[in-house]
């Protein structure tokens, strides 16, 4: 489903005036973008569902301070993002001090499947990676964002970036290499 | 190209674990309204807000413990009691820790008592036996255990105060103020409560309180007993239901049966506009009583 | 330059990113050495792939009800408790959110995931229809949220059945008696229910005493060690 600028402008002003309607059909047609970015950065596909979620209702807290410079899926992902870091900003903090058996690790998941070929070893390979490798590279590689963007979302330093981003494409080209 | 580390994270650590128990004393450098974290197993930690931009720990480690790890980020301090793998016995640590007033501050521990003070960011303490204690007045507070008894005099912050077994004591609260425990007990005492929501399943509830003006009261419990002391000139909506509980009323009308079936009781009155206080039981009893 | 600090620099090198005499070092590296235009040959490929990779992926379920109920219950954020502020249909709202927070400590939970976007389809259909059915509408509630409250209390007790032996004898008698007592609690006003469905308060205080059990549960899981 795609809508052109000037539908999305009226279905975010409706929206945030409080019509759900008009914020579901903002939804039908980004969910995708969302759903896409939040499984490939989270490397799990329950998790990604339950963040998806996440980052919509939190659209719908802050549709107010969408002021309509950047397009609607533009504005969506940097939320996205943020939710994201933050969910596992949030674990890592609880995390940090508590030793989880394993049958509770989250990250223990499925990884992505529905895709063909190719495509599919390189979403596994993704998955695989080390969390912050993996949000690099994401956001690098795939999203195309700059590593100075990247390091402001992430509050990693531009150099760790780029070691990430090294680190990430170093062990994805063993992985799917072997 | 290897440019990692540009937060440049200083680390202090003593290397060897304690064989007995060794004195800390070390400062290092903080953000006026940086976070702060703290963790330790058992013991005790104390910490109060100060006017310089430093985070100071003083106290003792205790025998066993492997070292102290204290590091300074630019926006995060991290105050942390290592333990060593495997550890069997480890004696407790007692830490006292100074903060910049505006930091906000979470801490966690086992067995450990916390407490917070004079301290204006956001609090966030946690412990599973420990007891917690929080005073001054937190941007917001959120406290919790498991058994340990939590202890709240933050005069204005709004926040949420919860235990299973061990009691929850609100004092001198105006903030928006939410409170529970399983089978502990609750009370809450002040002046000026604006708006307090208190649940227990088997613990008594105990207000003894003036209400703001506008003031909201909420208390739900299964089984506890809830008793509602108030001034005798409280200007307020009541609304109390029990399924199979009592309710005494030294404000005024008696409670009337609300089911052919079951032996409901409700009791609704006003005895002026703006307070509410709403009070609902499974079995246990509710008394409005008057100062 | 060597091999190993050209392949450093490949990443950069690929993005554009290097200063121009950097960019001038490594291209005349590359001229001499097969095996580093290899790397950067595998450097350029998997950049394009990555580039490549569908830009959207629909999830694999309509994830709208969940989000239409946790928006229509207004006050629920990121999986917590603590919206006890209103009525007790809000309650779900809450419950459901914190099987979603459940999802998240443990991933091998498929009949909680049933379960729970069951009651959020079902309960935002109740919502849309309005509430003004009265005792239908209120015992169907019910009867999503018991079915939730039951899939996630089953979880977390199997949760913190797994992890009994990282925590203190102490502790686990506190949780082992306080479940005992919330259940003991949730048997009676279900039972009391029975003899008396029109009763307009006992959903209300069953839903807050799911929620503290399934509160209390969660904090379980996540103790630390030791604890």
């Amino acid at each position: 489903m795609s809508t052109n600028r000037d539908d999305e402008r009226s279905l975010v002003r409706a929206a945030q005036a409080g019509d759900l309607g008009s914020f579901e059909r903002l939804y039908r047609s980004t969910v995708g973008l969302v759903h896409a970015l939040c499984l490939r950065m989270s490397g799990n596909t329950a998790l990604a569902e339950e963040l998806t979620q996440d980052v919509f209702v939190r659209a719908w807290q802050k549709l107010a301070t969408f002021r309509g410079e950047s397009a609607f899926a533009t504005w969506l992902t940097r939320l996205t993002v943020n939710v994201v870091l933050s969910e596992r900003r949030d674990r890592r903090r609880r995390e940090a001090h508590i030793t989880l058996s394993d049958d509770l690790e989250p990250f223990a998941g499925p990884v992505p499947d529905a895709r063909p070929g190719a495509a599919l070893d390189l979403e596994r390979a993704i998955a695989s990676l080390p969390p912050q490798a993996r949000h690099v590279f994401v956001l690098h590689d795939v999203q195309g964002w700059e590593h100075a963007e990247i390091a402001h979302h992430t509050g990693l330093a531009v150099g760790t970036c780029k070691a990430h981003l090294h680190r990430a494409r170093r062990l994805l080209r063993e992985v799917l290499s072997s | 190209m290897n440019r990692i580390g540009i937060l440049a994270l200083t680390m202090a650590a003593a290397a060897m674990p304690a064989a007995a128990q060794q004195r800390v004393d070390e400062t290092k450098p903080a953000a006026k309204d940086g976070a702060v974290e703290v963790h330790n197993v058992a013991g005790s930690v104390r910490v109060t807000g100060w006017d310089q931009d430093q985070v100071a720990v003083t106290g003792t480690l205790g025998r066993g413990t492997e070292r102290l790890e204290f590091t300074a980020g630019e926006r995060r301090t991290v105050v942390r009691v290592v333990l060593p793998h495997n550890a069997h016995h480890v004696d407790g640590s007692d830490l006292e820790i100074k903060v910049p007033r505006g930091s906000s501050l979470e801490v966690n521990t086992v067995s450990a008592d916390i407490s917070a003070d004079k301290v204006s960011g956001e609090t966030v303490l946690e412990s599973v036996s420990g007891e917690i204690t929080v005073g001054g007045e937190p941007k917001r507070f959120t406290a919790r255990t498991v058994s340990g008894d939590v202890d709240i005099t933050a005069a204005s912050a709004p926040g949420q105060a919860k235990s299973v077994s061990g009691t929850v004591k609100l004092n001198g609260v105006t903030g928006d103020v939410e409170a529970g425990s399983v089978s502990g007990d609750i009370s809450v005492k002040g002046d000026a409560i604006s708006h307090v929501d208190l649940e227990t399943t088997s613990g008594d509830i105990r207000l003894d309180a003036g209400l703001a003006k506008d003031g909201r009261v909420t208390a739900k419990t299964v089984s506890g007993t809830v008793e509602l002391v108030l001034p005798a000139a409280t200007s307020a909506d009541f609304d109390v239901t029990t399924f199979s509980g009592h309710i005494t009323n030294a404000f005024g009308p008696e409670a009337k049966r609300t089911s052919e079936y079951g032996p409901g009781k409700e009791l609704s009155f006003s005895t002026g506009t703006g307070g509410r206080i709403v009070a609902r039981s499974f079995s246990g009893n509710v008394h409005l009583r008057k100062k | 330059m060597n091999c190993r600090n050209v392949v450093e620099r490949l990443d950069e090198f690929v993005d554009g990113t290097l200063t121009a005499a950097e960019r001038g070092t490594v291209a005349l590296h590359l001229e001499s050495c097969p095996s580093c235009r290899e790397a950067e040959a595998g450097v350029r490929a998997l950049a394009a792939r990555g580039a490549a990779l569908p830009q959207a992926i629909e999830p694999a379920h309509d994830l709208w009800p969940g989000i239409a109920a946790r928006i229509q219950a207004g006050t629920v954020t990121q999986g917590r408790f603590g919206a006890a502020r209103h009525s007790w249909r809000h309650h779900l709202g809450a419950l459901a959110a914190a099987a979603a927070a459940l999802v998240v400590v443990s991933s091998v939970v498929t009949t909680l995931i049933v379960a729970r976007r069951d009651a959020t389809t079902a309960s935002s259909r109740a919502g849309r229809t309005g509430l003004a059915a009265g005792v239908t509408a209120a015992s169907l509630e019910l009867a999503q949220a018991r079915g939730t409250y039951e899939a996630a209390r089953r979880q977390l007790l199997a949760a913190l059945e797994a992890r009994r032996s990282s925590l203190s004898p102490a502790t686990l008698k506190v949780l082992d008696e306080n479940v005992r007592i919330i259940d003991e609690a949730v048997r009676q006003m279900e039972s009391a229910l029975a003899r008396d469905p029109g009763n307009q308060e006992l959903p209300s205080l069953l839903v807050t005493a799911y929620r503290q059990e399934i509160d209390m549960l969660q904090r379980a899981a996540g103790l630390p060690a030791r604890g």
